[in-house]
């Protein structure tokens, strides 16, 4: 069951790598929260412990309803509905998309003692999909789609901590936790500003500040 | 032996024919309609038969001969494939390479009896499915090879004893598996979201402008050859599931509804979108292949 | 008790000046709290504390090391404080905007001292995010479309980095078996069991996520940005103080690794990633169009410069404490003065500034100073350090490192100094005349705290007072076991 979950993961982040719907990419991201949740729901071996009930709330809730939420929000206000124009077709992003998912896979199964503490299929797709994240933040221009590709990145992240046999200590995942939301919340707010300040209607990336240029 | 060698031609030869009856009639079911009867497309195949050919002037040898040579692979093709049983009635082992390559060389004459006419649509739709293939046949691959280094059967038998691997990752390895080879068929058969069969539009053709010169009987075995190739790939669907005949006819019917479902709720995508997702069937077999390892030099038990 | 006292004063602070909102009781209470702060690290410094067994003394502990960090992020902050007294004065803001500013900066330092007190690795990861996250208004302050980019960079930059840092700690985890630990004593003391190849890879991701705070190529984007853009005091703290902060916590990591006999590992990447912060200042160095940007790019040169001397090791450790707290002074006064020069010519460019001294001499001159400060002239320390640093290359034999090390100093010295000299001297274009005509004074505020952070300099690198000299070896020493 957890396998299937696991997968059902990796081929979000590869659809998330294909299209250019931002909307899509929301919902994605969503969908993921809720996939970790469900993960965490059939990992745990007590359901009722603080540390669990904690977790289950931030990513049930957190992850997959209120940012999400959120973004939506600042998306309605600004105009741009599309990643148009990426700089990598979408076709090569998801062509190297699945060949990082593949090494990811391969490198951790290697068959040797010094990868014998971790799971297998956890790590391969997290470290993948950390890879693909900050791929997808490399080549697209977008800014919400930058923030997408940050949730993303710390989706695979929370995969990873899983994978790790023993538990994180709480201090760590209330960081961790608290780190999301407040930068999430920073981006979009600082979002909102620059729809308002920029006066083309087309955010695209935020080339002002630069050397050996015409600066503004 | 005697009995699945009947078995198999009958179903070669008369299911394609119900097997896009089903499709339709399900189209027709969703858009409210009647529709044409299951076996219309048999009446349809009949009446082309008895009419005659308009064959044009600029193309050479190889236009009448290309549909023929097309049908002539997909049904050796078909008897290659494990009908109900384990085994094909001809199956030997790396049949399945043979397989792909008589696949293939249909596909090679089709392209070529398209651009033979010398029309640029043809030519463009020929270019288009050309892409597709090139990007299917190493998914194909992939995915056979994993189901046979985990058998250990170097033919199509390996498929069905996939079932007794009861492993969770064998499982998963098998809806995977099924999963790439049902978008297989959407993207052999042209239907929706690879391409339209109803479109009249020629630039969103990529399937019927390769059509559009041939008439006749050649019409009849080119139409008739996209329901055998949806039968075909279906059969090795069915194949993962179970080995009784029951199950082969309630899966077959499965799938045609689901297919035609597809067609009713979807539009085709865009072009550039159609490459994509074409490819995903790439990325899910070396997913496969990711298992596949993973199950074979991992500890099964522990995911 | 005085660490409690350190980490839960801000936040009473923060509380009634919030509540209350009123510019004097801000400005008077950065000014009080800083020289409180001031205050009780030199008493931590000087009276030895006794270990407190409670929650808080097991998070949080002075040591030789963070104690020198502390001492420097101390004097900055005071300096600054004061300096920001007549900054306000010329800026015309809201109280609100005013009262977030005070509370802003009382908070940064606040997660910056979490950061330079924490024992625990994770402790340390959640204050260095919560430092990016409390400058991220301070660097917007100013509200202009750049400012307001370079905050979106600066926070988007620095929450990757820190996250890819976070898959540093937990590959740490997965090495360390069953060490159940990630406090930093009961790191080193496991040390052997750790499995190497979890460390290296943990150290690789750490590296580059620690790095990106400090400012480190090939992750350094958001440091021109972000500091040309903030105001003149808050640039002077990300500087002299933030990208410190950042560097204790590779430090510490570094440690470790010696103690894992891993460290020609992580010589190889701190090596390459200091010099390639020294290429990349030198060549972008000459595209600079704006003077605070050239100050931006010169702080990533010194931080490549502390790297490579933790990376050579022996003398090199100890000169890369002394560079550090040179470059933190001087690098403050010299973005404080930066202040002053934006404040008389209300412009950022290179090009529409020329003859400062002939508007404001002790301006001017306070801008050459510094230059001389940071290029590594006598008297500064800046000198003694970087001269030690090649001494260590040359007794371990790294001639060719060296030679392009040298190479690319004396590339930025030009550089920069070209841009200096040009805006010190010269005539004053003809739009800014009337300026001299005004004479429009700056307060006493906007050039004290430089003279002293100077004159501090100064002493250290003419004649370094033993009790100074002991703190430094005491840090070096904690850091290099060999």
């Amino acid at each position: 069951m957890i396998g299937s979950l696991i997968l059902l993961f990796a081929l979000t982040t590869l659809y998330m790598s294909a299209t250019s719907r931002i909307k899509a990419y929301i919902k994605i991201v969503s969908l993921q929260g809720v996939i970790l949740f469900l993960i965490l729901f059939f990992r745990a071996d007590n359901i009722f412990s603080l540390n669990f009930i904690f977790l289950a709330v931030e990513t049930l809730l957190v992850k997959a309803v209120v940012i999400p939420l959120f973004l939506s929000n600042v998306l309605g206000k600004s105009a741009v509905l599309r990643e148009s124009d990426p700089r990598i077709p979408n076709f090569y992003s998801l062509v190297i998309s699945s060949l990082v998912l593949f090494s990811g896979f391969i490198i951790s199964n290697l068959h040797s003692d010094i990868f014998e503490q971790i799971t297998p299929l956890y790590f391969g797709i997290s470290i993948s999909t950390i890879f693909i994240s900050l791929f997808i933040i490399t080549s697209k221009k977008n800014i919400l789609t930058h923030v997408v590709g940050y949730i993303m990145m710390e989706n695979g992240i929370f995969l990873l901590s899983l994978s790790v046999a023993k538990e994180m200590p709480m201090v760590v995942n209330m960081g961790v936790l608290l780190d999301l939301f407040i930068a999430v919340f920073i981006l979009g707010l600082f979002i909102s500003k620059i729809n308002s300040a920029f006066e083309e209607t087309n955010i695209h990336s935020l080339t002002s500040l630069k050397d050996y240029g015409d600066d503004d | 032996m005697m009995a699945s060698l009947i078995l198999n031609i009958v179903v070669i030869l008369f299911l394609p024919f119900i097997f896009i009856g089903v499709i339709n009639k399900t189209k027709a079911f969703w858009a409210g309609r009647k529709g044409a009867s299951i076996i219309q497309p048999l009446y349809d195949f009949v009446r082309l038969v008895k009419k005659g050919q308009v064959i044009s002037k600029t193309t050479s040898f190889i236009f009448p001969i290309a549909p023929t040579i097309t049908l002539a692979s997909l049904l050796f093709a078909g008897l290659l494939t494990p009908i109900v049983h384990h085994r094909a009635v001809f199956g030997f082992e790396g049949d399945f390479i043979l397989f792909a390559y008589i696949l293939a060389l249909g596909k090679f004459f089709s392209i070529v009896g398209a651009m033979d006419t010398g029309s640029s649509f043809e030519g463009m739709g020929a270019s288009r499915e050309a892409g597709f293939s090139t990007l299917v046949e190493p998914a194909f691959f992939i995915i056979m090879a994993s189901l046979v280094a985990i058998t250990g059967n170097y033919s199509f038998e390996s498929v069905s004893l996939m079932l007794h691997k009861t492993a969770d990752l064998g499982y998963l390895i098998i809806v995977l598996s099924g999963i790439t080879i049902f978008i297989m068929i959407l993207v052999e058969g042209c239907r929706v979201p690879v391409d339209d069969p109803n479109t009249h539009l020629e630039l969103t053709m990529i399937h019927e402008v390769m059509v559009l010169d041939n008439s006749g009987i050649d019409l009849a075995f080119i139409s008739y050859g996209a329901g055998l190739r949806m039968v075909i790939l279906s059969s090795l669907i069915a194949n993962m599931i179970s080995s009784s005949v029951f199950v082969y006819v309630v899966v077959l019917f499965i799938l045609a509804t689901l297919i035609g479902t597809i067609e009713s709720s979807f539009a085709r995508l865009r072009m550039t979108h159609v490459f994509e997702f074409v490819f995903v069937l790439c990325s899910i077999s070396l997913i496969v292949l990711s298992l596949t390892m993973l199950f074979l030099y991992g500890d099964m038990g522990s995911l | 008790m005085m660490i409690k006292l350190l980490l839960m004063l801000p936040v009473a602070i923060s509380l009634i000046l919030f509540l209350l909102r009123s510019k004097k009781l801000n400005q008077a209470m950065l000014v009080i709290y800083s020289v409180l702060y001031l205050l009780s690290v030199f008493y931590i410094w000087l009276v030895p504390q006794e270990q407190s067994n409670d929650l808080f003394g097991l998070y949080f502990r002075v040591d030789a090391l963070n104690v020198l960090f502390l001492l420097v992020l101390g004097v900055v902050f005071a300096g600054m404080a004061l300096y920001n007294l007549g900054f306000m004065k010329g800026l015309d803001v809201s109280r609100g905007s005013h009262t977030y500013y005070s509370i802003g900066v009382i908070l940064f330092v606040l997660c910056m001292t979490g950061t330079l007190l924490s024992t625990h690795l994770g402790l340390s990861w959640v204050f260095i995010e919560a430092t990016t996250l409390a400058s991220a208004y301070l660097v917007y302050f100013n509200k202009t479309k750049h400012s307001l980019e370079a905050a979106w960079k600066y926070v988007f930059i620095c929450s990757i980095g820190i996250s890819l840092a976070f898959v540093g700690i937990i590959l740490l985890s997965i090495g360390t078996g069953h060490i159940n630990s990630l406090f930093f004593d009961g790191l080193y003391s496991q040390a052997n069991k750790i499995v190497p190849i979890w460390l290296k890879l943990s150290f690789a991701f750490m590296l580059v996520g620690f790095g990106t705070k400090m400012g480190l190529a090939p992750v350094h984007a958001w440091l021109p940005d972000a500091h040309s853009e903030a105001p003149s005091p808050i640039s002077a703290l990300l500087s002299a103080a933030l990208l410190n902060s950042a560097f204790l916590i590779i430090l510490k990591l570094y440690k470790l690794m010696e103690l894992t006999h891993l460290d020609d590992y992580a010589r190889t990447l701190l090596f390459t990633m200091g010099i390639l912060s020294l290429f990349i200042t030198a060549v972008f160095i000459f595209g600079v169009k704006n003077y605070k940007r050239m100050l931006a790019y010169s702080s990533i040169e010194n931080m490549g410069i502390i790297t490579i001397g933790i990376a050579i090791g022996g003398v090199g450790v100890f000169a890369a404490m002394l560079h550090l707290v040179g470059h933190s002074f001087i690098k403050s006064s010299f973005f404080l003065t930066s202040g002053n020069i934006l404040n008389r010519f209300q412009t950022k460019k290179i090009g529409e500034v020329s003859g400062i001294l002939k508007i404001d001499r002790v301006t001017g001159w306070l801008w050459i100073i510094c230059f001389v400060g940071i290029a590594g002239l006598p008297p500064s320390p800046l000198f003694i350090s970087e001269f030690l640093m090649v001494k260590a290359m040359f007794i371990k034999q790294y001639f060719f490192l060296a030679a392009i090390f040298l190479l690319l100093l004396t590339v930025i010295i030009y550089g920069m100094g070209k841009l200096v000299l040009k805006m010190s001297f010269g005539d004053v274009s003809p739009q800014h005349t009337t300026l001299t005509q005004t004479g429009r004074t700056l307060s006493w505020h906007m050039y004290v705290p430089q003279l002293i952070l100077l004159a501090i300099s100064v002493m250290i690198g003419l004649y370094m007072p033993d009790v100074v000299n002991k703190l430094i070896q005491g840090a070096a020493t904690v850091i290099s076991t060999m």
